[in-house]
């Protein structure tokens, strides 16, 4: 893969970056920086990328570990305001199911948190097992039990 | 609302950044955390440079022997290579073909980096005080008093670092443990 179509690869799965730095950080300064800091690892990775595994599953392994990985600079700031915040970097009234199903998501553990954004993303248990480095099986029941969870959430 | 129906929606963020900012945040000097690291590497390599430019007069290095401007330099050698290392351990997160393995070498690198981190800090500090020290004529009030205030000097310094180190590769192990735990428990 040349430089210009990794670029190009990474311009079109930027979505994937924009998800974990929401869910991973609260402030919209942390998550800021969380994208720089995924972007940065992934071009340090680039030369190791062999092409034997999807563009977008590798993408998501060096972005969820950066995000577990990396420590926060600083405390969520945490205000009283009569509106709801930018939390995810839609405007919440724009679109208020995307909305409610982000902040379902960031109430789930760090792991947690991987393993549902690579199911939403449409990855079967084969390839988020691979990234997260668990046996499918077990993947597959702690993923509904995430599901029930979020579903819990969602339904309060 | 099924989990199923809000997929669409889910995988409708598409990110807004241009090619040329992407291509921006491959520069290591971009890197928010190294950043820090590297302007606070550079403050304090300023700063020990100056100290080390004026202590052999305006300390007294002159006046004492070779070997206590030896300990102060490698003081100060120590201090700035245990900048380095931070700097270099917060560049490669990334160390295994999983997140599993991958968080299971960081925390053995946090680790040994904390122990690192302590281990300088006090030899640092305790080779800087003795050369403070080195021309002091001692009495048994003067030994009670500088012991008492290395003791505690020391004692804040470590419980300091290992309470910031701890948290740190608590963190990394707690995220290790819950993936470790599905194995275990399903």
């Amino acid at each position: 893969m040349s430089n210009e179509e990794f670029l190009n690869a990474i311009h079109s799965n930027q979505g994937i970056i924009h998800k974990i730095s929401a869910f991973y950080r609260d402030s919209k300064e942390d998550r800021e920086d969380l994208f720089q800091e995924i972007v940065y690892q992934l071009w340090k990775s680039y030369p190791k990328f062999k092409g034997r595994s999807k563009f977008s599953t590798w993408l998501y392994r060096i972005a969820l570990n950066t995000a577990m990985a990396s420590f926060r600079k600083r405390k969520a700031d945490v205000r009283a305001t009569d509106k709801l915040p930018e939390r995810y970097g839609t405007k919440p009234d724009e679109n208020p199911n995307r909305e409610i199903l982000f902040r379902a998501i960031g109430q789930l553990g760090d792991t947690e948190k991987a393993i549902i954004s690579m199911y939403l993303d449409g990855f079967d248990n084969a390839e988020m097992a691979e990234v997260m480095g668990i046996s499918k099986n077990h993947l597959g029941v702690r993923l509904n039990r995430i599901k029930n969870k979020l579903r819990t959430i969602l339904n309060q | 609302m099924e989990l199923e129906e809000l997929m669409s929606e889910y995988q409708k963020d598409n990110g807004s950044k241009s090619k040329s900012e992407l291509t921006e945040m491959s520069r290591a000097d971009r890197h928010p955390v190294l950043k820090r690291i590297r302007l606070q590497l550079i403050i304090e390599s300023v700063l020990w440079a100056i100290v080390l430019s004026v202590y052999y007069t305006g300390f007294d290095g002159d006046q004492k022997s070779w070997y206590w401007n030896i300990i102060l330099v490698v003081a100060i050698i120590f201090l700035l290579m245990h900048n380095l290392l931070g700097y270099r351990l917060m560049q490669s997160p990334i160390n295994g073909p999983n997140i599993t393995v991958s968080l299971k070498k960081f925390a053995r690198k946090i680790r040994a980096y904390a122990r690192i981190s302590i281990a300088t800090r006090v030899i640092a500090i305790a080779a800087m005080l003795a050369f403070f020290a080195s021309t002091v004529i001692w009495n048994e009030t003067k030994i009670i008093a500088g012991m008492l205030f290395v003791a505690v000097l020391l004692s804040l310094q470590i419980f300091l670092l290992w309470r910031m180190w701890k948290g740190r590769a608590n963190r990394i192990q707690k995220k290790i443990d819950s993936l470790v735990s599905m194995e275990n428990k399903d």
